[in-house]
């Protein structure tokens, strides 16, 4: 029992900090993850053939995809590891559920904005590095407009709040019940699975990716990722609120 | 072996985790490290838009390649070239020449055993009995490194009255282009070069070769060609 007098404003606070500097080590892997991404790309992230009887052009193409989607899976797992380091660490303070969830939504926020940036920075870098490397077609698109550089990590760190928070959401879960561990990812492949069949599973995995994928609108784009994110604190929050002590 | 280099890529990848797993890296050398490779990428980033204001000023490629029109380009070239004012196209280079002294009455124009001969090819008859055979292959292939996309064929004298044409080397070129990122793509209008295929095929553009013959020179085209027309010719 402590005689402080905390508002959950502080708390959060130190919990943040807490966190930051505990885990920070995580940008390390994330600049590496980063650049083997980068090194993946430079064979192209896909390519198309176009000939004659005499002539073939292969030509490979090349953008921050891969790059991207390595950040996206560092992400996810961001958001795992920091609910269980949640789990476990947090009692180090006197602190509560609510304050806990929240220093790891803000830490997860930080994290996304970091890596959202530099995902988008390091697919100019693979860029430059092919521009001398490779022969080019064409040098358009070497350099993008500022306005849609901007877009496109504004665009990546959404993505990545979405799937550190499904990452942490799903740390939630499994510290929860251990069950989950195994039976969530069985769920998403077996789904993935069903996918690839034209079923109503399917459509209705489809109709997910498209609702995020397919929005063409930045605006609705950006609701429908803070409502998702939203959603899924408000249901920790909620999931987690009467576990006031170490488990 | 190349396929490999990726894969290659990941030992070290997975060994720099396995050392970093182990070692616990200090707040401050963490921020050090992370602001130092921020500040690199912002320089890239810079770098990247002074080269390319540099380069995309002397490129005529990037023109080119933005503002094909494959459609239009396929047919002016084959109404020109059936017309005989080929040479007059803007987008359409010679890239080889070959002259021959002929004093014979017939011409017997033959291509390798079984081959197909992938250039359309024209006769012109010249006004003239000159004794003289001038071949000339023109293309409106682009120009990559350097050199032409496509090949010139190869022309020479077999035997007392062939013309032997043969296809020119075949080329595999491998080139790379930039691409928005698909975080990028999502909410603009024009995806990923959708016309880029087509667009690609108009690069290798069109090849033909002119046969210039003396005026009453009888000449016999053999299997394995594609005569555009015959210019000033009765038959």
């Amino acid at each position: 029992m402590s005689f402080h007098e905390t508002n959950l404003l502080s708390v959060t606070k130190k919990q943040f900090i807490y966190k930051l500097q505990a885990n920070l080590g995580i940008l390390i892997s994330l600049m590496i993850i980063q650049l083997l991404a980068l090194l993946l790309s430079t064979a192209g992230v896909s390519s198309m053939s176009v000939g004659t009887n005499l002539t073939i052009i292969n030509l490979k193409i090349i953008s921050g995809d891969i790059i991207i989607v390595f950040t996206l899976i560092w992400a996810f797992i961001v958001g795992y590891n920091t609910a269980g380091n949640a789990y476990r660490l947090d009692y180090h303070f006197v602190t509560n559920r609510l304050s806990s969830n929240l220093a790891s939504g803000c830490f997860l926020l930080l994290t996304s904005l970091l890596a959202g940036i530099t995902a988008t920075f390091c697919g100019v870098l693979l860029r430059v590095l092919l521009y001398f490397w490779r022969d080019l077609l064409t040098t358009k698109g070497l350099s993008m407009a500022p306005a849609l550089l901007m877009k496109g990590s504004y665009v990546t760190v959404l993505y990545a709040c979405l799937l550190s928070a499904l990452g942490y959401f799903y740390g939630m879960l499994a510290q929860r019940n251990k069950a989950l561990t195994v039976l969530i990812p069985v769920l998403f492949f077996g789904s993935l699975f069903a996918a690839a069949k034209d079923t109503r599973a399917a459509q209705l995995f489809r109709q997910v990716l498209v609702f995020y994928f397919s929005e063409s609108s930045l605006a609705l784009f950006t609701l429908k990722i803070v409502l998702t994110v939203a959603l899924l604190f408000i249901t920790i929050i909620l999931f987690t609120n009467r576990m006031e002590v170490r488990k | 072996m190349i396929a490999l280099l990726p894969l290659l890529t990941l030992l070290p990848a997975i060994l720099i985790f396995l050392v970093l797993g182990k070692t616990r890296v200090s707040f401050r050398r963490t921020r050090f490290v992370f602001t130092v490779y921020l500040v690199f990428l912002l320089l890239c980033t810079g770098a990247a838009f002074i080269t390319a204001a540099a380069v995309e000023t002397e490129s005529a490629l990037n023109k080119e390649i933005t503002e094909i029109d494959p459609e239009t380009s396929a047919g002016e070239f084959y109404a020109a070239l059936s017309e005989g004012r080929v040479a007059q196209l803007p987008e359409v280079e010679k890239n080889g020449y070959w002259s021959f002294t002929y004093p014979g009455q017939e011409l017997s124009i033959t291509t390798a055993e079984g081959e197909h001969f992938e250039p359309s090819i024209v006769i012109e008859r010249k006004d003239i009995n000159d004794e003289t055979i001038e071949v000339t292959s023109y293309t409106s292939s682009l120009k990559f490194k350097g050199n032409y996309l496509v090949s010139p064929p190869t022309v020479r004298r077999r035997g007392e009255k062939y013309l032997e044409l043969t296809n020119g080397t075949s080329n595999v070129v491998t080139t790379y282009i930039f691409a928005d990122d698909w975080t990028m793509q999502q909410f603009s209008a024009d995806r990923r070069f959708p016309d880029y295929h087509w667009k690609l095929h108009s690069l290798l553009g069109e090849q033909a070769v002119v046969i210039r013959v003396p005026k009453d020179l009888q000449v016999e085209v053999g299997r394995g060609f594609h005569v555009v027309s015959l210019i000033n010719s009765d038959s």
